[in-house]
């Protein structure tokens, strides 16, 4: 099992963007993709912004577009999760997975549309998730989440990419992860 | 991005056989009556320029259940027009859809239901008066319901498939006419390239809809849904504002 040192200062100021965890809004997640020393080559951090020049805008790191289509998905050594301050927490969580073999490391978001009869609407993002798949047969896997209707992050659990199901009971069980889409490869 | 930048929900001002969806587009974030979908009786005093505040009262029956005949769609306070083709059954297909941009990479299927409100708080089924963050349309009650929703969905397909290709009804009828009791636990799963025949409850996540897979990523299209409200002799009496609920999952 590779040795998890746990985050310098500096990489930790990179990851957030100069940020520090008790003052996050939202949850980000982080992979570590190499290990020089420095935080430019080792990590790649949702919390980071970057130019997209075929769309023309500046944005945040993307787990498909970025850890996926640029190929890193075979490198990750270790799949971070910081939370913003919570009612559980008020410095906030972290958690980190340390990443056995390539292409099993994910992560989604679990996102929702909510327009009222008589009222509004909004889209907003309900969770977010970073795993490992542990039985590449099987599908099996282990998932830290941030549940930002809940405002906790939850214990890890215990899921399968062919078939998820639900950590709670006003979240609909997802079904069949797309793996490609998230850089995992099943056999 | 992964997230869809924009997903809205339309609603038709045209006829079944001719559907007009053209700037019918329900925005986000609203507020004092704009951006509405509200429900009512034919044998009420409502109009177009109805204002939220003064939208009049259904009354429920005396006995037994019956359809709420009448959905409107209001862009403003006083700025509406009645969904014609919702009619209380099954008889139109082009009634509602949703409309997600051409930036969304899903993982999942996606699932839709009603909540009570924006907290999402599961229902509680049978369950009248409701308690805190549940509604009586979502609870449901047990004789006039046999405890599934007052609210009857339908979708076609799940839009899009995997493979890209949009699934569009054509004008007619929605599967089996639903009743006050109709709907089954848990998910109920789409029908390739056509109406569920059966119609599913609309309880929360409890009794709703789901995709069969993830939609193909990077690609706009439509989802076509519709519903149907029931009322019943003992469904608790007040003002409620339920929420139509997409989930879907995004990397």
């Amino acid at each position: 099992m590779p040795h998890i040192d746990g985050l310098s200062n500096r990489e930790l100021f990179y990851i957030l963007n100069g940020a520090r965890p008790e003052t996050l809004r939202r949850a980000y997640w982080a992979a570590k993709i190499n290990d020089t020393g420095d935080p430019k080559q080792d990590w790649l951090s949702e919390a980071r912004t970057k130019l997209d020049l075929r769309r023309g805008i500046v944005r945040n790191t993307d787990w498909t577009a970025d850890v996926v289509h640029g190929g890193y998905c075979d490198r990750i050594r270790e799949l971070w999760l910081f939370c913003p301050p919570n009612h559980l927490s008020p410095h906030g969580n972290t958690a980190c997975i340390p990443i056995h073999e390539p292409h099993t490391a994910f992560q989604f978001k679990v996102g929702a549309f909510a327009s009222n009869i008589a009222g509004s609407g909004c889209q907003r993002m309900r969770a977010l998730l970073v795993g490992r798949v542990n039985d590449r047969a099987s599908g099996d896997a282990i998932a830290f989440i941030w549940d930002e209707e809940a405002d906790v992050m939850w214990e890890p659990w215990h899921c399968n990419l062919r078939n998820l199901g639900t950590w709670r009971e006003s979240i609909a069980p997802p079904g069949t992860a797309n793996c490609d889409e998230i850089g995992v490869k099943l056999l | 991005m992964a997230d869809y930048s924009s997903i809205t929900m339309q609603y038709n001002t045209g006829s079944d056989a001719s559907p007009t969806w053209t700037g019918t587009a329900l925005a986000q974030n609203g507020s004092a009556g704009a951006n509405e979908l509200r429900m009512a009786m034919s044998s009420g005093s409502q109009t177009g320029s109805t204002a939220s505040a003064s939208w009049p009262y259904m009354s429920r029956p005396t006995s037994g259940t019956s359809a709420v005949n009448q959905l409107w769609a209001f862009s403003a306070d006083t700025t509406g027009s009645q969904i014609a083709t919702y009619t209380g059954d099954n008889t139109k297909a082009n009634v509602l859809r949703l409309n997600f941009s051409a930036d969304g990479n899903p993982i999942t299927a996606m699932q839709f239901s009603y909540f009570a409100d924006s907290t999402l708080t599961a229902p509680s089924a049978g369950t009248q008066p409701p308690g805190s963050h549940n509604d009586p349309f979502t609870n449901g009650q047990s004789s006039d319901t046999s405890s599934t929703a007052y609210i009857k969905i339908n979708a076609f397909d799940q839009g899009l498939t995997s493979g890209g290709t949009q699934r569009t009804p054509s004008a007619g009828s929605v599967g089996t006419n639903p009743s006050a009791t109709t709907g089954s636990a848990g998910a109920a799963t789409i029908a390739s390239n056509a109406w569920m025949s059966t119609w599913q409850s609309a309880q929360g996540f409890i009794q709703y809809i789901s995709g069969s897979n993830a939609p193909q990523a990077n690609t706009s299209f439509f989802w076509y849904f519709t519903m149907v409200i029931f009322l019943g002799a003992n469904i608790t009496t007040g003002t409620y504002t339920v929420v139509f609920c997409l989930q879907y999952t995004y990397s």
